[in-house]
């Protein structure tokens, strides 16, 4: 069947009668009896599960799909000799931060009765209860997450979503709908600040897709504040697809929306986009009256979203809630929650309010850009560690790229003939833009004993800077060892110092071969993708080989990074000295630091920076939940005393921040009064002076003092 | 190796730059806290709180980049300064001595050129900076070629001895060119590792001409 996408309006018509319509209209019947007999006469019965849009947090919410419309879907089904109808969801992220979220019980607060309007039983599900491991490819962004069995052996999926704008991507339509199949509680924690939503939707699209899709746009919710404020409209309409895609991408069109403005769906819709084949019927004109979130409002959230931390905070307290269905489960998320939400929801349609949390977003933006700059130059253990799929189907990586890399590499090596090694072993030139770079160093362990140590194949991992990424095997010698893999490295922005003003995380794809001997071992690798062009080039070889007692490891790389604009200007403007000075400091770095992470490894320690991504379903405890036990701890009485901390840290700008001179004499020089005797730290202040402390040690740290 | 002086050069730069950045960034922080500030208690309208908000955007959007790039010429030039006071320091200390290999350079290169079936040599001259006596010794990994390991290494001679603090000591770095073992062309690389030098390497580039 050619890709359908029926969409029926029709003003003061009854939802059931437009979903009738549409559904005829789009040839759901065919579709759905196909399965349904293929599956009947393999066993006798058929399933079908429903996963409807229950984002709503009030009574008759246009952010939920219609549990009246559903019901009716599921009519229709039993009606074509489907057996077995079930609603299926999961626990949303809101579950953490309000009662009455757990499937069942939020099913039936929103109106789902377990038997439909001609009377017929149907089930509703906790698709998280039945999970199946090892679903996904290895290799992808959702590696290692598990799929609702139920979802994944249903003979019918469908997804039945509302009609509704969003705040994150524009609008949440199917595509948004679907992730509900997912087990983690936190939805937002796993499936779009760890992972990229955009990459999670086309895998679920790709392993798991629903059969046919509907939107439910009898009545809308519009408005600028998405679905933190939604304003019902009603649109009189349902949308019925044979992709999930392309009934967002439809649904798009009929907010006036460019419907690749979602992240998380445009990644599926470039794999849908609508083809000669495609039939369109209805009316495309967007809704009368309809407003959407405002492009700044989105780029803002979108800011905020970079700061986790901020935007897990600031989500239960903006949520307009209905409390006497959906109560705060943290009296400080009630209490917040009650002063903020009306007012970041004000406005005929939100407007008002979107403007202000437009405002609030863009600071807890800035702050966060801040705070990721401060950690990649002075705590680099504080940053998140990144979760990235590999990005190139390594299917389709030919073994001539295999076997071409050591020869293609090694000419290469002899770029640093006549190049004289500095005081630390490493060599360094220009070559056409890029960087030819080696540098070695004795350590002293025997050969066997630091192979057996530090994996060859893993070194990418070990070098300075890494912060994350992907590797898959896709092929091994007679021994079992690796000697083909495809790497996806993604390291703090280069120089580091880069990263106060626009420098990006290098990201690169990389094809690798090892290659294994007696007395040495090595690993040759070219870098295929940038998926940021935060690089030209990155390759290398690296080796360890058996010298006497001990193993000399040499790194040889040719790297060609991107700058951001004005780090670029800047460089194009540096003297050759300045910048060869620039260049020698940054691989003396490089070097010292990788080949103390190798003798590190060597001796069982753990060098990976930045912090690990919890795997709980809940995530991590939210940030309401730190402050309580930090409110505990003031109730507690053990001296920390906030006041004094806030004090410090919030000191209005101008004001005395150290003794002012008795005298600035003719040449500038201010005289001050002799300082009082020193007195010990008290209770208040020493927590930040130890948190100060541990930044300066860690600037310490980061600059090479302690070695 | 840098100093301790270019150790504490370099932590103190870092913490002023790190400093000044900080300093830089807290006084728009809080100037947006004070917008926020403004509307929230009713001292000013959304209009106004808006507008106050594009102004410091766009002013910070000329700022951010302009103190970025403050901070790297500062740091470059600071660099710079200590780079050519370390080259000022190291032509000084050079003066008057014979070009010699010492363990402060922990790798060094060497190039060997002979024909097949013959012999390929080469000096290289050892000099203890330490002020006692050293006992130094050499291990050797086989030449590896284009078309892989060999089963050849180099010869050193003398193969073992005992420096003197400040002495120095003429090596012979040879390898016989065995046609089982070479094929002309190259290169072939190989290393010397020197016992009681204990990082240093002598990386040990051979090429094969035709046979005489």
């Amino acid at each position: 069947m050619d890709p359908v996408v029926a969409i029926v309006q029709e003003p003061g018509a009854h939802g059931m009668a437009l979903l009738d319509r549409a559904m005829a209209l789009s040839g759901f019947a065919a579709v759905a009896r196909e399965h349904i007999e293929a599956a009947l006469e393999a066993t006798g019965r058929c399933s079908a599960v429903i996963v409807p849009a229950l984002d709503g947090y009030t009574a008759d919410s246009p952010a939920v799909a219609d549990p009246l419309l559903v019901e009716h879907l599921a009519d229709a089904l039993f009606e074509l000799g489907v057996t077995d109808v079930a609603v299926g969801s999961t626990r949303s992220t809101a579950a953490l931060w309000l009662e009455n979220r757990d499937v069942f019980v939020a099913a039936d607060l929103l109106g789902y009765r377990y038997e439909t309007t001609a009377g017929r039983i149907y089930d509703v599900v906790d698709l998280a209860e039945e999970v199946v491991e090892g679903v996904f490819s290895d290799w992808g962004p959702l590696a290692g997450a598990g799929l609702s069995r139920a979802w994944l052996d249903a003979d019918l999926r469908l997804v039945f979503s509302a009609n509704r704008t969003d705040e994150d991507d524009g609008y949440a339509l199917c595509l948004s709908t679907l992730l509900s199949v997912l087990p983690a509680t936190d939805k937002d924690y796993h499936y779009r600040y760890r992972r990229n939503a955009g990459e999670v939707a086309a895998e679920l699209m790709a392993r798991a897709p629903p059969h046919f899709a509907f939107i439910d746009a009898v009545v809308s919710g519009h408005g600028a504040g998405g679905g933190r404020a939604p304003r019902a409209l009603r649109t009189d309409t349902v949308i019925a697809a044979s992709d999930a895609a392309l009934a967002d991408y439809v649904g798009a069109l009929k907010m006036g929306l460019d419907p690749f403005v979602s992240d998380l769906a445009a990644t599926s819709l470039r794999r849908a986009r609508p083809s000669p084949q495609t039939r369109i019927l209805g009316p495309l004109e967007p809704y009368a009256g309809w407003v959407n979130v405002e492009p700044g409002s989105r780029a803002a959230t979108a800011a905020r979203r970079r700061f986790v931390g901020a935007d897990r905070a600031v989500r239960p307290v903006l949520q307009q809630v209905d409390r006497s269905l959906f109560p705060f489960r943290h009296p400080a998320n009630d209490w917040l929650n009650r002063a903020l939400a009306d007012v970041a929801g004000a406005g005929e349609v939100g407007e008002d309010g979107a403007r202000l949390v437009r405002l609030a977003n863009l600071w807890l933006g800035e702050a966060g850009t801040l705070g990721d700059a401060w950690g990649v130059n002075f705590a680099k253990d504080a940053i998140r560690q990144r979760d990235t799929p590999i990005n190139i189907d390594p299917d389709t990586v030919p073994e001539a790229a295999y076997a071409g890399l050591s020869s293609e590499l090694i000419a290469q090596t002899e770029l640093l003939r006549g190049v004289p090694a500095d005081a630390e072993g490493v060599r360094w030139r220009f070559d056409d833009g890029a960087v030819v770079f080696d540098g070695a160093r004795r350590i002293p362990l025997p050969f066997e004993v630091f192979v057996e140590a530090v994996e060859v194949h893993r070194t990418i991992q070990f070098m300075n800077d890494y912060v994350g990424g992907r590797a898959v095997v896709t092929g091994r010698d007679a021994d079992g060892r690796v000697a083909r893999q495809i790497e996806r490295n993604l390291y703090l922005p280069q120089p580091n110092y880069t990263a106060l003003g626009g420098g990006v995380t290098i990201d690169v794809t990389k094809v690798e071969a090892v290659e294994y001997r007696p007395r040495r071992q090595r690993m040759f690798w070219k870098t295929v993708k940038s998926e940021n062009g935060s690089a030209v080039a990155d390759d290398g070889i690296v080796t360890f080989e058996a010298l006497g007692d001990d193993t000399l490891v040499t790194i040889w790389g040719r790297q060609q990074f991107c700058l951001p604009p004005a780090w670029a200007a800047l460089d194009r403007e540096l003297p050759p000295e300045m910048k060869r000075l620039l260049v020698s400091e940054a691989y003396g770095r490089f070097f010292r630091r990788t080949f103390a992470n190798l003798e590190a490894v060597a001796e069982g320690r753990d060098v990976r920076i930045g912090r690990a991504w919890s795997e709980a379903s809940e995530g991590e405890p939210l940030p309401v939940e730190r402050l309580a036990g930090l409110a505990e701890r003031l109730k507690s009485g053990d001296g920390f005393d906030l006041g004094a901390m806030l004090r410090g840290l919030f000191r209005p700008a101008g004001a005395p921040t150290s003794p002012q001179p008795v005298r600035v004499d003719d040449d500038g020089f201010r005289h001050f009064e002799a300082a009082p005797p020193t007195h010990r730290a008290s209770a208040s202040t020493t927590p930040v002076s130890g948190i100060l402390d541990d930044l300066r040690h860690a600037a310490q740290v980061d600059a090479g003092a302690f070695r | 190796m840098a100093g301790a002086g270019d150790k504490d050069g370099e932590r103190n730069l870092v913490s002023e730059l790190a400093r000044r950045w900080a300093s830089q960034r807290l006084t728009a922080v809080q100037a947006y806290g004070r917008i926020l500030a403004d509307y929230g208690s009713g001292r000013s309208t959304s209009t106004a709180a808006a507008g106050a908000l594009a102004k410091l955007a766009a002013e910070e959007a000329v700022r951010y980049p302009a103190d970025a790039l403050a901070l790297a010429s500062d740091a470059a030039a600071a660099l710079l300064r200590g780079g050519a006071q370390a080259a000022t320091s190291a032509a000084s200390q050079a003066s008057g001595l014979r070009p010699a290999t010492s363990p402060s350079a922990p790798m060094q290169d060497l190039e060997l050129m002979g024909p097949l079936g013959g012999a390929a040599a080469a000096e290289l001259l050892l000099r203890n900076p330490h002020d006692r006596a050293v006992a130094l010794s050499f291990a050797t990994s086989d030449f590896t070629g284009p078309a892989g390991e060999t089963a050849a290494s180099v010869r050193l001679d003398p193969a073992e001895f005992t420096l003197p603090p400040g002495g120095e000591q003429l090596i012979l770095v040879s390898a016989q060119l065995d046609p089982e073992a070479f094929a002309p062309g190259g290169p072939y690389l190989a290393n010397v590792a020197i016992a009681g030098f204990d990082d240093m390497v002598v990386r040990v580039r051979l090429m094969v001409l035709d046979p005489a």
